[in-house]
């Protein structure tokens, strides 16, 4: 046998390496939630989408087995990110179609539009960038007062009127300004730090 | 106003959260006046299109709403997930078939009938095949004895680090000496086929007992458990946590006199992203502790736990958690508590349920203390169940679901026992009630109010019956003395003599042998009524049964 020492897995050191855990774990708070929600889109019932989700992950889990570093180009992140992406959608075009919610942004339209993207690749984006995002709002929410966070909250999401929530948290229009703006900010940064080490990304910002 | 030209120069300082305060607060009123600033605020923050993304990503996301259950299923096997990563981050790979022809990484045998051989070991047959390797029955020529050989699998085999562990764990429990522990002789660590030799123990497990026989019988169930216990106790005494406690790791003789521990923590050794082998998205977990399903560190009361799990599942046939799948299973055992095994089984004492509830419990500080003392309790109890005429009722055990249930009946009893008794104490003082019903209420209210009125208000029917029938209660929960409930029997039907004397005016209280029986009942406090009742093993259900005499 040749050294058996340096057969397989340097899976081992890449995983002790606690960058890659924290990578896993972003992955998983991301990803997990993410996996089912399409399966959801897909049409599947909630006890469905809970065993396809099961199902997706395990092979992930076994590829992230077999992965070798130095083989793949990119970071553990990006790498996890593509081959969710590849088994995913595979799963969604095996299911026949993929109803598209009315209530969808403005590329949910887009694909109804132009047949030539593809739908299935779209749908997939859309749903991670907005899964990004809500991990990122999820993971900083507790970083603030509970006032200053329903100031963006409710300015930015609900889009309600500075001074309607201004008299409903009973804060001045000047706090409720710099609140909602130290939330954003500190959003953004999450997000783009994500996005940045799972692959370049779209959210460059010059201010940064 | 200034908007054109305003250069106020801290705006950008708002985004620290460390402004300070007195700056803070100039600047907010400046930004209420100042559009200008405002917009630069709301720029510097993020760019106009972030923003927007921000409230259609966010806004959107109802768009597929996961339930409370579903959200919080993904959340916990996240966490799991995550966890396990992170306390075991030795992952071998676990992807090569289980299947493999296991006859290839033997040489040929020296013995004619043996199917092959490892160094001194002539292999005779097979004694089973999992996902960690092969354990063969062999016979040792260099020391003329028959023994169970365990040959990691070659995909193991080919991963330094799961090798490593095998070899590592095989050596700690080579060390527990005990006859309930399969004993590991010796630790091959060769690089083709590291194994280990171990002590030829029965070939059944528990699984294929209860699988072909369904429950077993009290009796066997607390003697398999003080066994286990006990060979626990020796593993957690030198730090050793078996981690894979479930009825296919116990080996049975066939008359189920001796059981057998297998696999000291070689769970461990082969755990696959801590996901196959403790069962996670390919096999059932149904015997993980909640600190285990959780991935949290684990210490020797997660053993307790399995072991309670087994236990159950002896005495019922039935795992306590189950789930058609894996989240479900995952869930159960965090969140849930299983269903009474009486009610599987109605066969099993409550002493044995409330054992095996104890060791169910999910905070590992409610458990047993240790195997240790787990031991010695079954010990006491099987000792009990053998001679019930010569030995002591064991102590009833406490767990914190009965101690909820118990104190709501304690509650109950004690009032029954306090109200009466100041009532004897009452009418001891040859008062006539009839004649100052004021002080009657007035000293009945202060200490116990409008309950103790309506327990006297409606005294018990037949005082013979509620006394066959306490007898009956205690005859079931075998305590050979009864004294307590006998007492309170004839409190009651005291109770009842003295009612109708109550109601006929003039009549005199003493009635016949009033002083000679009256029950020793000195100066109840609700509290040590209660204790009382705790000590005599007065739980809920016979409480309720009092409970409807009254």
């Amino acid at each position: 046998m040749s050294d058996p020492l340096k057969t397989r897995n340097s899976l081992i050191l890449r995983l002790r390496n606690t960058d890659d855990a924290a990578a896993w774990q972003e992955f998983l708070e991301i990803y997990h939630p993410l996996i089912f929600r399409l399966a959801r889109k897909c049409g599947l019932q909630e006890a469905d989408a809970l065993d396809t989700t099961q199902e997706v992950l395990t092979r992930i889990a076994k590829a992230v087995n077999r992965w070798e570093p130095g083989e793949e180009k990119g970071s553990f992140r990006g790498w996890l990110g593509r081959i969710t992406r590849n088994l995913v959608i595979d799963f969604m075009r095996s299911k026949k179609r993929i109803p598209l919610t009315g209530n969808e942004s403005s590329i949910g339209k887009m694909i109804e539009s132009n047949p030539v993207i593809d739908e299935t690749d779209q749908v997939y984006q859309l749903e991670q960038q907005k899964q990004i995002f809500l991990w990122a709002a999820e993971s900083i929410e507790n970083t603030f007062q509970p006032k200053s966070w329903k100031a963006f909250w409710m300015t930015t999401v609900e889009q309600k009127t500075i001074d309607d929530v201004s008299k409903e948290l009973n804060m001045t229009r000047g706090a409720i300004y710099v609140a909602r703006s130290r939330v954003m900010a500190k959003l953004k940064k999450q997000v783009q730090r994500h996005l940045n080490l799972e692959r370049s990304l779209p959210l460059e910002n010059s201010h940064e | 106003m200034n908007e054109r030209t305003c250069h106020e120069p801290y705006i950008e300082s708002l985004l620290d959260e460390n402004c300070p305060r007195a700056l803070q607060k100039d600047l907010e009123q400046h930004l209420e006046n100042c559009p200008e600033c405002r917009q630069r605020l709301f720029d510097l923050a993020a760019d106009d299109y972030i923003w927007a993304e921000a409230t259609s990503m966010l806004s959107t996301v109802g768009d597929i709403r996961l339930s409370a259950e579903s959200a919080q299923k993904i959340k916990d096997t996240t966490s799991f997930l995550v966890s396990r990563l992170d306390t075991d981050p030795e992952l071998p790979d676990h992807s090569a078939p289980v299947g493999y022809d296991w006859t290839k990484i033997l040489d040929p045998p020296a013995h004619p009938e043996a199917v092959g051989r490892i160094d001194q070991f002539e292999m005779e047959s097979k004694l089973g095949q999992g996902g960690m390797g092969i354990v063969l029955k062999g016979f040792d020529r260099e020391l003329n004895r028959a023994v169970a050989i365990k040959i990691l699998a070659p995909h193991l085999a080919a991963n330094g680090t799961a090798r490593k562990r095998f070899a590592r764990e095989a050596q700690a429990a080579a060390a527990v000496v005990h006859p309930n522990v399969t004993r590991i002789y010796s630790v091959k660590q060769s690089p083709q086929r590291p194994y280990i030799v171990m002590e030829l123990g029965p070939t059944e497990s528990l699984q294929n007992l209860v699988d072909e026989h369904g429950p077993l019988d009290v009796k066997n169930v607390i003697r398999i458990g003080l066994q286990i216990a006990s060979g626990l106790s020796a593993a957690h005494k030198i730090g050793l946590i078996h981690r894979d406690i479930k009825p296919g790791n116990i080996l049975v003789e066939k008359d189920v006199s001796r059981v057998m521990i297998t696999d000291f923590g070689l769970a461990r050794a082969v755990d696959d992203v801590g996901m196959t082998q403790t069962g996670w998205l390919t096999g059932t977990p149904n015997y993980m502790s909640p600190e285990q399903a959780r991935g949290e560190e684990l210490d020797t009361r997660s053993d307790l736990f399995s072991l309670g799990s087994l236990l159950y599942f002896l005495a019922t046939g039935r795992e306590p958690f189950r789930g058609e799948k894996t989240y479900a299973v995952i869930q159960n055992i965090i969140h849930e508590h299983p269903v009474d095994p009486r009610s599987l089984n109605s066969e099993v004492p409550k002493y044995l349920a409330d054992l095996i509830q104890k060791l169910l419990e999910k905070d590992p500080g409610h458990r047993f203390e240790d195997a240790n003392h787990l031991s010695n309790v079954l010990e006491k109890y099987l000792a009990y169940l053998e001679q019930p005429g010569q030995m002591k009722p064991p102590k009833r055990i406490v767990s914190s679901r009965t101690k909820q249930k118990q104190w709501i009946a304690a509650g109950i009893a004690s009032f029954v026992l306090a109200s009466t008794a100041s009532w004897l104490l009452l009418f001891k003082q040859p008062i006539q009630p009839t004649e100052n019903p004021d002080q009657l209420s007035t000293k009945t209210e202060s200490k116990f109010p409008t309950e103790a009125v309506s327990i006297l208000e409606n005294p018990v029917e037949e005082p013979e019956k509620s006394i066959l029938e306490l007898n009956s209660i205690s005859n079931e929960y075998q305590f050979d003395d009864f004294g307590y409930f006998r007492e309170l029997g004839e409190i009651k039907s005291r109770m009842k003599t003295l009612e109708s004397q109550l109601l006929a005016p003039n009549q005199n209280i003493q009635g016949p042998g009033f002083d000679n029986h009256l029950p020793t009942m000195p100066n109840l406090e609700s509290s040590d009524a209660i204790r009382s009742l705790d000590e005599k093993g007065l739980n809920s259900d016979n409480k309720l049964r009092i409970k409807k005499f009254d």
